[in-house]
């Protein structure tokens, strides 16, 4: 008995120990270095108040980027969702091939993000990619994808969306296993179709596991990074600007890692606000 | 017999005692000293730093470099943050663009720059808290136009027509350019890198920052430069900036563009990567005949030693920079490497006759040495993407560059602009 005590206070102080040092630790330093001129390279840290914080409310790149970022979290959210369940629903209802069905929609999700994004970056190349020719055949031409402001973000959108359904609908199967049957079969004796069970007893049922989905997307697409850095820098012009992009460029290429950390606090603010939010409507709360 | 025994033993134990010694002396004049060197691209690429290194061994046996390869992306973020940490290498490749981390970083160059001046140009452009040159210039070389003389024949164009200014190089490229329907398919002219819009800034006699040290983009020569490139674009449709998107150089490999503001570097890598591609050079045209700037020099430069390194490193690595330094052979492949001229005075002329070389050393006199913040360099693309793929208006993508670099600390622009042999004509 005191020896498992001591093995749970050990593992217990290890967890505190380990992210302390990882997590709570550089978010405290992040917090403390938002208020100075911090550059590690050239070893500066001088507190400047709020000035970074003044900078970047008055900053219009910070404002684009953040919209940006709200737009991308709530199409790809969406997406994700809506697609994935959609698909899950028809996976689940068929008989013959399920598996190969179910690997051939996660495949996207094991590849890596880099990979992908370089191949969809060709697709979408104005003068050489895929779906040009195929618009081209249908006499559409020059349309510039990455290159048009209107259009960068949503094609980063559509491929992200591509690549991370396929999570989303292995998540929404395993939910409607756990449908029970007995109630479905109840249903259709008391005369339910198809529509009426998708709503009255589905979508309840699947409720956690819904908004499982939706939180750790939320959560995940906020810090969407990779696919912008790879497929358009953030451009053209800055239309593409997320803040986690702002934030690499701000510090890694800046090295202005105090600016960097203003705009990292105030992310960390947004996410923050959305998912408690979410943990409400979870709880059934009022907001 | 005991003091005999004692006088015996003690004896021995003298013996001992130097002989361990011995062996610990030889064994110092025996250990070979290994260096870590870090470099962004591999023996193909810089084959004559590769070299360098090699005769550096071949005449000090007991020095070894290790070099290790980085991908060139990550390099420039990673190694000033190892350097500054305590870690990375010993020596490593420099780039002027990240002088400004990078020098806080390295060791000083016991050289002084008066000295050097004898036989360098431009020597002391680096230098430490003590005034002591932390990198050397070792090659100069800058933009040139590139034209692909296979377009060039096809389109009826000889030597002649090749352009002196801008006038001239529309209306050859109004000859090169190449349209299915409404699109441009091959540009006459892909001018999509940053440089275009610095350096013809700079060829209307207007400093990149005042004063104060506050950019001068939205000035009325930076307006003027934007509003040309609208004409490329949308009047004469020369242009399209997304076939080079920002490197002119791949529509250039791919043969969509006839003409590219491109660098000299470029030359050896066209020659390596495509060897039907035929190419040539010539010098970047003139806003004016009196423009007082071409271009912008950019430079390699002498690799760093790090701030970590221990005496006895830093005493190999200074016997190293002084032995590339020295040695013409090395200068000259760097040189030629890097389609430069040497900044060895001596050097000057001696590289390899090509018409790259030619252009550079057409343009010299007029080459404003500069090191352009990483900030700058961003601002000025993504203002040149805002007028070309976005359609903003002059006014709207010049207010948000400038809004954009008043975080940025702008006076290490002074400091290069004021140094520089015509800055008088400079505003």
């Amino acid at each position: 008995m005191a020896s498992q005590r001591a093995l749970v206070i050990l593992v217990s102080v290890l967890m505190i120990l380990f992210y302390s040092i990882f997590s709570i630790g550089p978010m405290i330093y992040a917090f403390v270095g938002s208020f100075a001129n911090w550059n590690p390279i050239k070893d500066t840290f001088q507190f400047i108040s709020f000035n970074n914080y003044i900078h970047l409310f008055n900053n219009p790149l910070f404002w684009t980027s953040l919209k940006n970022t709200i737009y991308f979290v709530a199409v790809v959210v969406t997406g994700r969702v809506v697609l994935g369940f959609i698909i899950a629903l028809g996976l689940n209802s068929i008989r013959k091939h399920k598996s190969f069905m179910r690997s051939l929609y996660f495949l996207p999700v094991i590849m890596p993000i880099v990979a992908v994004a370089l191949v969809w970056k060709w697709l979408y190349d104005p003068n050489i990619g895929f779906f040009q020719m195929v618009l081209s055949a249908f006499g559409i031409t020059n349309v510039k994808f990455l290159f048009d402001k209107d259009l960068a973000l949503p094609s980063i959108m559509l491929m992200t969306i591509w690549k991370d359904v396929g999570y989303a609908v292995i998540i929404f199967l395993a939910g409607l296993m756990d449908v029970p049957q007995s109630i479905i079969e109840a249903s259709e004796i008391d005369g339910a179709n198809k529509r009426q069970q998708l709503w009255n007893i589905i979508i309840p049922t699947l409720r956690p596991t819904l908004i499982f989905v939706i939180i750790t997307s939320i959560i995940s697409y906020f810090q969407a990074f990779t696919q912008i850095f790879i497929m358009t820098k953030g451009g053209p012009g800055t239309s593409t600007h997320v803040l986690l992009y702002l934030i690499y460029r701000e510090a890694f290429q800046y090295y202005r890692f105090g600016y960097a950390s203003a705009i990292t606090v105030c992310l960390f603010i947004v996410i923050m606000i959305v998912t408690f939010i979410q943990f409400k409507i979870m709880k059934g709360g009022e907001v | 017999m005991k003091k005999v025994l004692l006088v015996m033993g003690l004896v021995m134990l003298l013996s001992l005692g130097l002989v361990a010694g011995q062996v610990e002396e030889i064994k110092a004049a025996d250990e070979v000293e290994e260096i870590t060197v870090w470099i962004p691209g591999d023996e193909v690429e810089y084959s004559f730093f590769y070299k360098m290194f090699k005769e550096y061994e071949k005449v000090n046996e007991n020095v070894e470099f290790k070099v290790e390869q980085q991908p060139w992306g990550d390099y420039w973020t990673k190694l000033p943050l190892e350097l500054q940490s305590g870690r990375g290498p010993e020596l490593f490749m420099a780039h002027t663009a990240y002088s400004d981390v990078l020098l806080p970083n390295s060791k000083e160059l016991p050289f002084e720059v008066s000295e050097l001046e004898k036989r360098f140009n431009n020597p002391g452009i680096f230098v430490g808290e003590n005034g002591k040159p932390v990198f050397i210039p070792v090659v100069y070389y800058g933009s040139v136009m590139y034209y692909n003389v296979d377009h060039w024949q096809e389109a009826g164009l000889t030597e002649k027509d090749i352009p002196k200014t801008w006038d001239q190089l529309e209306e050859v490229a109004q000859k090169l350019t190449v349209y299915d329907g409404e699109k441009v398919v091959r540009a006459g002219f892909d001018y999509s890198t940053w440089y275009t819009l610095a350096d013809l800034i700079y060829q209307q006699g207007q400093g990149l920052v005042d004063e104060n040290g506050e950019t001068t983009i939205d000035s009325e020569a930076g307006v003027n430069v934007l509003e040309r490139i609208n004409k490329w674009e949308d009047d004469l449709r020369i242009s399209d900036f997304t076939l080079g998107n920002g490197s002119p150089e791949d529509s250039f490999l791919r043969y969509q563009s006839s003409i590219i503001y491109g660098h000299a570097w470029m030359a050896n890598w066209f020659a390596a990567t495509d060897e039907e591609l035929n190419f040539e050079a010539f010098p970047i045209p003139v806003w004016s005949q009196d423009a007082p700037v071409i271009t912008r020099a950019d430079m390699e430069l002498t690799f760093g030693i790090s701030k970590n390194v221990n005496d006895k490193q830093y005493e190999v690595l200074v016997d190293f920079t002084e032995f590339v330094l020295n040695n013409d052979q090395i200068m000259l492949d760097i040189a030629n490497g890097f389609s430069g001229v040497s900044s060895r005075k001596d050097l000057v002329g001696e590289g390899k006759d090509t018409s790259t070389v030619n252009a550079i050393n057409a343009q010299m006199d007029k080459m404003i040495p500069m090191v352009l913040p990483r900030e700058y360099e961003t601002v000025i693309r993504q203002t040149m993407e805002e007028v070309a793929v976005m359609d903003l208006s002059v006014e709207d993508a010049l207010s948000n560059a400038v809004q954009q670099l008043s975080l940025s600390d702008l006076t290490s622009v002074n400091y290069y602009e004021e140094k520089y042999e015509h800055a008088d004509q400079l505003k």
